[in-house]
């Protein structure tokens, strides 16, 4: 996968089953049961050059499935969803998928998060503060653990 | 109230109210065939036929108050029960004197009886009514002004009437002392259930709106502050884009204002405490989707809580119907007389069966609601009969007296 803007530069092109490369851009998906973030991420991928987006899901089990389906690179996935939520369907997305890289988000502050995202190990972001450039600083720091 | 589908809810003293007087009613009436039968045989003396008078006096303000208990004016009905008992224990007490030890057990028996019922004021004057009539009786004993049965029956007779109803008022007495005591065992574990229940529904009400907060207006407007962020990095450089962004933000800013205003009003809403409950009822009327009737009669403003606790009762019980009755039609009636709001409200809709549905429904948080407040619920409802739910609050009651 080619990627280009702003920071580093990278060929990581990653091919599945299918054959199906995407071409040159970071492919994210938005997993959330509130259309205003999706949507609002949306806009963000949008405008964020070489940043795609290839897929929403509205629960943990969807975007479970989709993970295994879709060539994906980042995933912005919501905390607290019905049914498996955000924790669970990001560990199981590391199952089908390992390269993918899950940042947790909600629009709590981390000290009133669960435990268990702390424990993740994953990267946590405030989705009010999503946008172009914390976009690529996640993707560059490829979700390292850095609450934002 | 026996399996007329009609639900006792907070009732439950009245019931056993309701019990007593159906089984006075059979003691009595056996007291005036007894009486009857003794002034025809062993005793010839027509002052039997008056005591016998003015027990079935008693069968009357049995029936009298039944149907005053029926009608709830159950402070009336009390009274009449407590002078009925007076009054047949003075007559029958001058007729025969030696039957004072027994009569003097009977006007106890109503302040025991009508214990569970009455404020304390109330309590008072009962009591101080049975000192007196104690007194009275006692007087009437003494004063012996009528000859004539007494001395016309046997003593066998005198000892054994004396023997026999000494124990069993004493046991009448004790029996309702018991039921009494058990009575306010189970009130004061109702009281604690209910406190529990109301504790537990606050929270959830709490926990509920933290939820609607967060997945609502919170969600949108933090949709609205990222594409705002998007909008000034894009103003120069993409103005077409920007203005596009701008547009979206101003449809999501109207659905959270609109979010917003609806939760506010879910918590409490503006015409309850500005106009009271009539003008707040009948907005909450407009509103439903069912054709809603709001009638009033003498409905002024209340206590704080009495209003909260009949406005949401009265919401609840209309989206029940709107929401799991399928009622085309639900009218709300409010009244307020001699220091009770009453209120009513009844749907046309497929109805249920209340003694399976009142735990777990909505209904059991209407009733604990409304008690809170020193009201009492009740529910009639049959399958395919619609429902009514009713409620009433004393205006002037402090609760706990």
């Amino acid at each position: 996968m080619r990627r280009s803007g702003a920071g580093t530069t990278e060929t990581a092109a990653r091919r599945r089953d299918d054959g199906s490369v995407h071409e040159g851009a970071v492919a994210v998906m938005v997993v959330d049961d509130q259309r205003a973030f999706r949507s609002a991420a949306a806009s963000v991928i949008e405008v964020t050059d070489g940043f795609t987006l290839v897929a929403e899901a509205v629960s943990g089990e969807q975007a479970v499935r989709l993970a295994s389906e879709r060539m994906l690179d980042l995933v912005l996935m919501d905390v607290n969803m019905p049914g498996i939520g955000g924790i669970e369907a990001a560990k199981a997305i590391h199952h089908v998928a390992r390269d993918v890289v899950v940042v947790l988000v909600s629009t709590y502050e981390p000290s009133d998060l669960p435990a268990d995202v702390h424990r993740s190990g994953r990267a946590y972001l405030h989705k009010e503060r999503l946008d172009p450039d914390v976009l690529k600083a996640l993707w560059d720091g490829r979700g390292s653990r850095r609450d934002r | 109230m026996d399996g007329d589908g009609e639900l006792v809810g907070l009732d439950v003293d009245r019931a056993q109210l309701a019990l007593f007087i159906r089984a006075n009613l059979i003691t009595v009436i056996g007291a005036v065939i007894g009486l009857l039968v003794l002034s025809a045989t062993i005793v010839r003396s027509a002052w039997f036929v008056l005591d016998a008078v003015a027990v079935a006096g008693v069968v009357v303000s049995l029936l009298v108050a039944r149907r005053w208990l029926d009608g709830n004016r159950t402070g009336r009905a009390l009274t009449l029960l407590a002078v009925a008992d007076f009054v047949v224990a003075i007559v029958t007490t001058a007729i025969t004197p030696v039957i004072l030890p027994v009569t003097t057990l009977v006007v106890v028996l109503p302040v025991i009886v009508i214990l569970p019922f009455l404020g304390r004021r109330r309590l008072l004057a009962t009591s101080v009514s049975a000192i007196a009539a104690a007194v009275v009786l006692t007087v009437v004993a003494a004063a012996h002004v009528v000859h004539g049965p007494q001395e016309l029956a046997p003593a066998w007779l005198k000892h054994a009437l004396v023997i026999v109803f000494v124990p069993v008022v004493t046991g009448l007495i004790l029996l309702n002392a018991w039921r009494s005591h058990l009575g306010l065992v189970t009130r004061s574990a109702e009281l604690r259930r209910s406190r529990s229940r109301i504790v537990v529904a606050a929270d959830r009400a709490r926990s509920q709106i933290e939820r609607d907060l967060h997945d609502g207006a919170q969600q949108r407007l933090t949709a609205v502050a990222i594409r705002l962020g998007l909008v000034q990095r894009l103003i120069e450089r993409d103005p077409v884009r920007a203005s596009a962004l701008l547009s979206e933000l101003d449809g999501e800013l109207h659905e959270t204002i609109a979010e917003l205003r609806d939760l506010a009003h879910g918590i409490y809403p503006p015409l309850l405490g500005q106009r009271g409950l009539v003008e707040a009822l009948a907005a909450a009327a407009r509103r439903s989707p069912v054709s809603t009737t709001v009638a009033a009669t003498d409905v002024g403003r209340y206590r704080a809580d009495v209003e909260t606790a009949i406005y949401f009762c009265c919401l609840e019980a209309m989206q029940n119907a709107t929401k799991h009755a399928a009622a085309n039609e639900i009218r709300v009636n409010l009244d307020s007389r001699k220091g009770e709001l009453a209120f009513s409200v009844t749907d046309d809709g497929v109805g249920f069966d209340p003694t399976s549905t009142i735990s777990g429904t909505g209904l059991a948080h209407m009733a604990d609601r409304l008690g809170a407040a020193g009201g009492t619920l009740t529910v009639r409802s049959a399958s395919g009969d619609g429902t009514t739910v009713h409620g009433r609050v004393e205006i002037d009651a402090v609760p706990g007296l």
